[in-house]
């Protein structure tokens, strides 16, 4: 695979594969955790996109933050993430990780997800419904399958303007890795 | 060599590094390793000479003439070959291994002088030479046992003395009433006389002489003493008081049961279902023994106490498979007996190992050793996969043998028990794997190192043994095929990597190629997938939450509870518990006699003093 | 020797597809009882292909020789069981031998996950060991009488003595011993009522919670392959085996199915409650019908 034809073609098939083999975290910090049993479940089921649940940060490939995000609860959505395996990808869910939704003037709340952890795809909407998400998903796998939904990659490549943005906001962030 | 040697030379040279020893630190077990080698040299070239005649030292007491009879069978090869064996082994061990042990000297006399005392026992060649040895055997044993480092050893070690005077009590006992009839102590004798004897009064003597075995040999009900002995003994000394000590009751056994062919006796007893019913009593008692050793080793928290319920249940295995008294069920017991005198020792090596590095048996405060311990790490895997008789491991083909026999007569009870040990198995043996080799890495542990070579050296030797007599079980078979034909059991059919059982056989070099490329294949597929990024232990999924504390992350302690939960108001009805009830009932009736009797009050002597010349009156021997 | 190979090479993998396959089938069944539409069937392939591209990590030397001993210890335990025709190594006492032999593959497993320093593994490994002292017991009762009863301890001789024809299944021969040992196939893969050990929302599913990558792939493939030993296990023991490899695979699809139904339908034991429920009903069944074979 040192020819860089043959090295694209076999990138396709791992991303055609990926495409349809999603497993997901979902990290519930708000209500919009609400929304993702009617998903998961018979009347929408995501299954068949095959995208299902993951226990723990080490099998998913899609971190879900399914609403707003305290100071608290955003230095564990940063361990989590780092604890994932590449390719990882990220979606926001709902107003509050895009602006801060209703909590836009929170004193604890951050605002904009993007700044700390890089995010592959936003849902907007508050709550956004079923089929919204759903729509998300698939968005979400042609991103990848284009190979353009690259946000581990940034992180890498950005790490300290990230981690000068986590530090601003959390203080010091210890790492395993 | 005169087989008389081989019991006093280790007596001889104990008694001389003893006082050697308060010169020269580590002299005696050095030369404690050097003459079990010396002997161990000696009795391997003694295989295949069955034909020594019988030896007989006599000696005058009392004007009486004493003899001291000794004598080699196949049988008492296997003992003494196994004896000296572990006795090198452990000597070796111990080099190292004791440097900082106060007892050292002590340890290491009444060491000798046991493996010799169990020489005597085995090579003995009439009941009077035996018990001899067998009473320096126990006292040696409880010498040994009172010295651990704990105060509870003393406690446990007057168990276990206390048991075996019981037992020796009854022994002499029954010899000296078979003795006063036919005046002579050699088995057949005894043997002849038992089987003249009307079937009530010989049953009668038969357990009592069979009682000392049974109560060395740790089987229910007297196996109180064997957890309290063997976690509180040395650390050197538990390999040698799982692997042996226990093994020289079932040598009794096998000697009662079939070299003195009491089997005979029995048959014409009261029969269940073809066996005699004390051997069947005798069976179930080894069913028990299983379920309860198997129990309660889930339930222990210090690592020795599990090792010693686990010694326990397996030794039930062995005696309900020489209890059956098929072919088959002679084989599997001695197999077993064998196998587990290897994969115990390693066991009880390993965590010594462990204790001489981390000075605790506490399980829950260890962990994470396997990164700086890895030779006894390996030790301690290969030792518990045979001990829950996985293949390839010597332990799975004496365990095959014994359900063979077990179903092959149809006593599906026992099975259930047997199977009911080597399931429960997993769970004991697992336990310690995973509290003390795997998980979080203690912060006070964290300098560590591997234990010196001369203590990896018996641990390697045993490994290797495990894995020989795993894909060749047919080295262990030519012996006690021997031993078969000596006590008249039809021998049971064999190849160098398989043995018949009753329902069918296996190939042990089959199970093992098999094994290699199954293993292969997974390597392979392995190796050419994606190479991974070795992270730390602290890394783990933690639900988002950051850990400092490994010690908060090692899930040790109470580990089945779940399943303790079931077996708590069995486990609070301990054997133990009624027996100190009996015990303690007994100095109360004591004190009971003594106070109404000897009440301290002058007037209460005075009136016994009136009694007595009273009585003599009354008798007309006064006036 | 090159055949040997070749034959070994091509059972191994035929059986992690045919694994595969199933559990794919599964979620698709499983699915359906749930009124969902659920993944294609092919998904536990692309599963495990997706697991291999993806990046991992590794706790130490234990975590690697785990996953490889779980895995290899599953492809051995394989070559003992006859899928219909194709018997690599027809040895005699190979029924005691495969139940000890599918313990290497726990074993394996439970090291690794130990070994990864997770105490949600521990709580797991602890859940899985208690449960198995649950479910074997009546199931070993039940193979002692099917030992006794057909007279060889060997899978192949328990097959032959079924042969001729339908009747002869020992189905028929012994239904309670049936009933019973498919009960503990519950237990044995693991499936709900039984599901204790992997509990994703009490445990994190317990012994997989740090496998990733490459190593959740292994676990799949160990699973797989267990799905197949474990079926046609059940299938030459108690439906008569096949000489056919199509009817042999159509057997194993009805067990798993059937198992995989109950599976869908039941909320979770807890651990303790799994192992007495095994030891009160059918423990007693089985030693019942045990004495009535024997005596």
């Amino acid at each position: 695979m040192n020819n860089k034809y043959e090295s694209n073609k076999w990138q396709e098939v791992i991303n055609w594969v990926q495409t349809r083999s999603l497993f997901m975290l979902h990290y519930c910090t708000g209500c919009g955790a609400i929304e993702l049993p009617p998903t998961m479940t018979s009347r929408y089921d995501m299954s068949r996109f095959g995208i299902g649940p993951a226990a723990t940060p080490r099998q998913a490939d899609i971190l879900l933050i399914t609403g707003y995000l305290s100071t608290k609860t955003l230095r564990r959505v940063i361990y989590t993430y780092e604890q994932m395996q590449n390719p990882k990808f990220v979606m926001g869910f709902g107003s509050c990780t895009i602006n801060g939704g209703m909590y836009w003037d929170s004193y604890n709340t951050i605002k904009q997800l993007d700044k700390y952890i890089p995010v592959d795809l936003y849902i907007a909407g508050c709550m956004p419904r079923p089929e919204a998400i759903l729509e998300g998903f698939l968005k979400l796998k042609e991103k990848i399958e284009t190979g353009s939904a690259d946000g581990y990659k940034k992180y890498n490549k950005e790490y300290e303007k990230y981690k000068k943005n986590q530090e601003k906001v959390l203080g010091e962030v210890k790492r395993r890795q | 060599m005169s087989l008389f040697y081989y019991t006093f030379i280790p007596i001889v040279i104990a008694f001389i590094a003893y006082f050697l020893n308060k010169k020269i630190k580590l002299s005696l077990a050095i030369l404690n390793s050097v003459v079990f080698a010396y002997l161990f040299y000696q009795i391997s070239r003694l295989y295949n000479q069955w034909n020594i005649p019988h030896e007989t030292i006599s000696y005058y007491m009392f004007d009486r003439e004493i003899q001291l009879i000794f004598q080699l069978t196949p049988l008492s090869w296997l003992f003494i070959f196994m004896t000296t064996g572990a006795g090198l082994l452990i000597a070796i061990f111990t080099i190292k291994s004791q440097q900082e042990y106060v007892l050292r000297s002590s340890f290491h006399l009444n060491f000798a002088i046991l493996i010799g005392s169990i020489l005597g026992v085995v090579l003995a060649g009439d009941f009077l030479t035996l018990f001899i040895f067998w009473e320096i055997m126990t006292w040696s044993s409880f010498f040994l046992i009172s010295s651990g480092e704990k105060k509870a050893a003393q406690k446990a070690s007057y168990r276990y003395i206390i048991l075996s005077t019981i037992g020796a009590y009854l022994m002499v006992t029954a010899l000296f009433i078979i003795y006063n009839q036919i005046h002579t102590f050699g088995y057949n004798q005894v043997a002849a006389h038992l089987s003249g004897l009307p079937i009530t009064e010989s049953i009668i003597l038969i357990i009592m002489l069979a009682i000392p075995f049974i109560i060395k040999a740790g089987v229910f009900p007297f196996h109180v003493w064997v957890n309290g002995a063997h976690s509180n003994a040395p650390k050197e000394f538990s390999p040698f008081l799982s692997g042996l000590m226990l093994k020289v009751g079932i040598y009794g056994v096998i000697l009662l049961l079939y070299f003195v062919p009491l089997y005979n006796i029995l048959k014409e007893s009261v029969n269940y279902r073809g066996l005699p019913i004390f051997n069947y009593i005798l069976a179930i008692f080894g069913c028990i023994t299983v379920i309860t050793g198997t129990i309660l080793a889930i339930r222990q928290e210090d690592v020795k106490r599990l090792v010693a319920f686990s010694s326990i249940s397996q030794m039930g295995y062995i005696i309900m498979a020489l209890a059956i008294s098929t072919p088959l069920g002679f084989t599997g017991g001695l197999l077993h007996l064998m196998n587990h005198m290897i994969f115990k020792t390693t066991i009880f090596l390993s965590i010594a190992a462990v204790i001489y590095r981390t000075k605790t048996t506490k399980m829950s405060e260890m962990g994470g050793l396997i990164f700086k311990m890895p030779v006894t790490f390996t030790a301690y895997l290969i030792a518990i996969i045979a001990l829950a008789g996985i293949p390839p491991t010597n332990g799975f083909i004496s365990k095959w043998v014994i359900y063979q026999a077990l179903i092959d007569k149809g006593y599906i009870f026992l099975s259930v028990a047997a199977f009911f040990g080597s399931i429960g198995s997993f769970m004991y043996v697992f336990k310690p794997l995973s509290t003390i080799f795997l998980g979080q890495l203690k912060p006070e542990h964290e300098n560590i190192k591997e234990v010196p070579f001369l203590m990896q050296l018996p641990m390697f030797v045993l490994m290797a043994l495990i894995l020989l007599f795993g894909i060749l079980p047919g080295l262990q078979m030519n012996l006690i095929n021997q031993i078969s034909q000596l006590l008249n059991i039809q021998p049971v059919g064999f190849t160098l990597y398989s043995i018949t059982g009753a329902f069918g056989k296996w190939n042990s070099l089959v199970i093992f190629s098999l094994f290699v490329g199954g293993f292969l294949l997974a390597f392979i597929i392995f190796i050419s997938a994606k190479k991974s990024k070795q992270v730390g232990l602290m890394d783990t999924y933690t639900s988002g939450e950051y850990m400092d504390d490994p010690e908060a992350y090692h899930y040790a302690y109470q580990y089945f509870r779940p399943f303790d939960r079931v077996f708590d108001s069995f486990a609070a009805r301990s054997l133990t518990v009624i027996y100190d009830t009996f015990a303690q009932n007994i100095v109360k009736l004591g004190n009971l006699f003594r106070k109404s009797i000897v009440t301290g009050n002058g007037q209460t002597y005075a009136f016994y003093m009136v009694l007595f010349i009273v009585i003599l009156a009354f008798a007309g021997w006064i006036i | 020797m090159i055949l040997n190979i070749f034959g070994f090479l091509l059972m191994a993998f035929s059986a992690m597809a045919l694994g595969l396959l199933f559990i794919g089938i599964a979620r698709k069944v499983v699915a359906r009882v749930q009124k969902r539409i659920g993944p294609p069937f092919y998904q536990a392939y692309l599963d495990v292909f997706k697991l291999f591209t993806k990046n991992s990590i590794t706790h130490g030397f234990i975590f690697d020789f785990g996953a490889i001993m779980a895995f290899g210890g599953m492809i051995t335990t394989l070559f003992f069981v006859p899928v219909g025709p194709f018997v690599l190594y027809g040895m005699n006492g190979t029924l005691l031998l495969v139940i000890y032999l599918m313990a290497v593959a726990y074993l394996g497993m439970a090291m690794a996950t130990v070994g990864s320093g997770n105490p949600l593994a521990s709580v797991g490994i602890s859940r899985a060991l208690t449960q198995m002292l649950g479910y074997e017991l009546p199931f070993i009762v039940v193979l002692l009488t099917l030992i006794y009863s057909s007279n060889t301890s060997s899978i192949i001789g328990i097959v032959q003595t079924q042969q001729s024809g339908f009747m002869n299944w020992n189905l028929i021969n012994i239904p309670i011993g049936t009933a019973i040992a498919f009960v503990t196939l519950l237990g044995l893969m693991g499936k709900k009522p039984f599901d204790a050990p992997i509990a994703p929302s009490e445990i994190a599913s317990g012994p997989v919670v740090e496998h990733g990558g490459k190593y959740l792939a292994f676990i799949m493939l160990q699973h797989a392959v267990s799905v197949v030993v474990k079926t046609a296990l059940f299938v030459d023991l108690f439906l008569g085996g096949g000489n056919n490899i199509f009817i042999f695979i159509v057997k194993m699809l009805i067990v798993w199915l059937l198992v995989t139904l109950i599976g869908s339908i039941f909320p979770r034991f807890k651990v303790e409650e799994g192992v007495l429920f095994y030891w009160r009903w059918p423990l007693i069944a089985a030693l019942l019908q045990a004495v009535i074979i024997i005596f």
